[in-house]
């Protein structure tokens, strides 16, 4: 079938009809913006702009910053050890604190282990210490990793769950881009990519929490 | 000063090589150069004044999106032109589908503003300026009652300038189609200006 406005016509007349120039005429007759305007949606342009640039630097130094976090995180650990050692030292902790006990203890061995999204400082106490044995998780920092860094053996869980909900919201999950990664349990991550797109995961079982009403890309965009 | 005049004097393409490198200078004045125009498709292809503003702000943002996908193939305006005709469809598609419809804004010229009232319709110069304002009126009544291919085709054509060839490219369609919708479209936007002259043709005739 022949679409009504795809069938053979004649060309338009070369010149046009007077009604014709008049037509175009008013249809070029567009009031322009104000100044306000005008400057608010050019600027809005240019901020993106901007945000592009940033964007474009974090892919460049993903790695870089990944490595800086972790030795920044490992340091920082360290200071708080050091930290709980004076206060302890100067007698004005609470006593009851088993983390700033082992920590000080004489006797206790402190590791220092490395896990992508945390520090975990654990303690291993020996029988010579009156409060027994124990250990305490901290999460001493929350960052941006790559992806596959993070989410070990549910990387591919979470890529397809972070492209499904990306296509459905409109902002494509790019996988090339670091996400930041906050530790909400000790075995739970949650996982906000640079499109706005948050997933939940068990990392022990790689089952995804059910989304929030809320979560996700904007859709206006 | 001489920092604006240099980048006035620079052509579409070395603005886009200069914002491509980072410089937001070359950007600011290619979005600035092309606004007007761009606003003035989406409105018209929107037919409405907040929904075109609104596609305008899209296109200004997809255009930055996409400014490193931009291969020079085409002009730097035909590409950002197909870019405001796919925000303006869209604002278009997503104003039908709201489940209230606003009055739209008509995109109106600041002339409307001062259209004569009646005491001062004996003025010549008023007068002409009324019909002119009528006659705009019928144009944009008969610009929204087009489909939406004849209207995207017709602004593309009067509003965008773009040539037969650079309509099809931005549309993906035939230039033979381009030229029958365009034909058609304006065929029924004169249509009005016609039934209108005729009108006061017979009404001078009636009353001598």
């Amino acid at each position: 079938m022949v679409r009504r406005d795809e069938g053979p016509v004649s060309d338009p007349p070369e010149g046009q009809t007077d009604h014709d120039a008049r037509v175009t005429s008013h249809l070029r007759d567009v009031a322009p913006a104000d100044e306000i305007t005008r400057r608010r949606h050019v600027q809005t342009a240019l901020d993106a702009f901007d945000a592009r640039g940033i964007d474009e630097s974090r892919r460049r130094a993903g790695r870089k910053l990944r490595s800086q976090r972790i030795v920044g995180s490992v340091a920082a650990a360290a200071l708080v050890m050091i930290g709980l050692g004076v206060v302890a030292s100067l007698g004005g902790s609470d006593p009851s604190t088993d983390l700033m006990r082992a920590a000080t203890s004489p006797d206790s061995v402190i590791e220092a282990t490395q896990a992508p999204s945390s520090i975990q400082v654990s303690t291993t106490l020996t029988d010579s210490d009156p409060h027994g044995a124990g250990s305490a998780t901290m999460a001493a920092s929350d960052g941006e990793f790559m992806l596959a860094e993070v989410a070990g053996t549910c990387v591919k869980v979470i890529e397809e769950e972070l492209d499904r909900r990306g296509r459905a919201a409109g902002a494509l999950y790019d996988s090339s881009l670091p996400v930041t990664v906050q530790e909400t349990t000790d075995n739970t991550l949650q996982i906000l990519t640079a499109e706005g797109l948050e997933v939940t995961v068990d990392l022990g079982t790689c089952e995804l929490a059910e989304p929030s009403g809320d979560a996700g890309a904007d859709s206006s965009r | 000063m001489a920092l604006r005049r240099r980048y006035g004097s620079m052509a579409d393409v070395d603005l886009v090589i200069a914002a491509r490198a980072g410089d937001r200078r070359a950007l600011d004045e290619l979005l600035t150069r092309h606004y007007e125009r761009i606003r003035a498709v989406c409105c018209r292809i929107a037919g409405d004044t907040r929904d075109g503003e609104d596609a305008t702000q899209e296109t200004l943002l997809r255009v930055v999106r996409s400014l490193d996908g931009f291969d020079a193939r085409s002009s730097f305006g035909t590409w950002v032109y197909r870019i405001a005709t796919n925000a303006a469809l869209d604002e278009l598609r997503r104003r039908q589908r709201r489940p209230i419809s606003t009055a739209p804004t008509s995109v109106v010229t600041e002339a409307t503003d001062t259209a004569p009232t009646l005491s001062n319709r004996e003025d010549p110069r008023s007068s002409a300026e009324m019909e002119r304002v009528e006659e705009r009126m019928l144009v944009e009544a008969a610009l929204a009652a087009l489909s939406e291919d004849h209207r995207t085709v017709i602004v593309l054509r009067d509003v965008a300038g773009l040539d037969y060839a650079q309509i099809a490219d931005t549309l993906g369609i035939a230039e033979g189609t381009v030229k029958s919708r365009i034909a058609r479209a304006r065929t029924e936007l004169a249509a009005p200006i016609g039934n209108r002259a005729r009108g006061l043709q017979r009404q001078k005739d009636i009353h001598g």
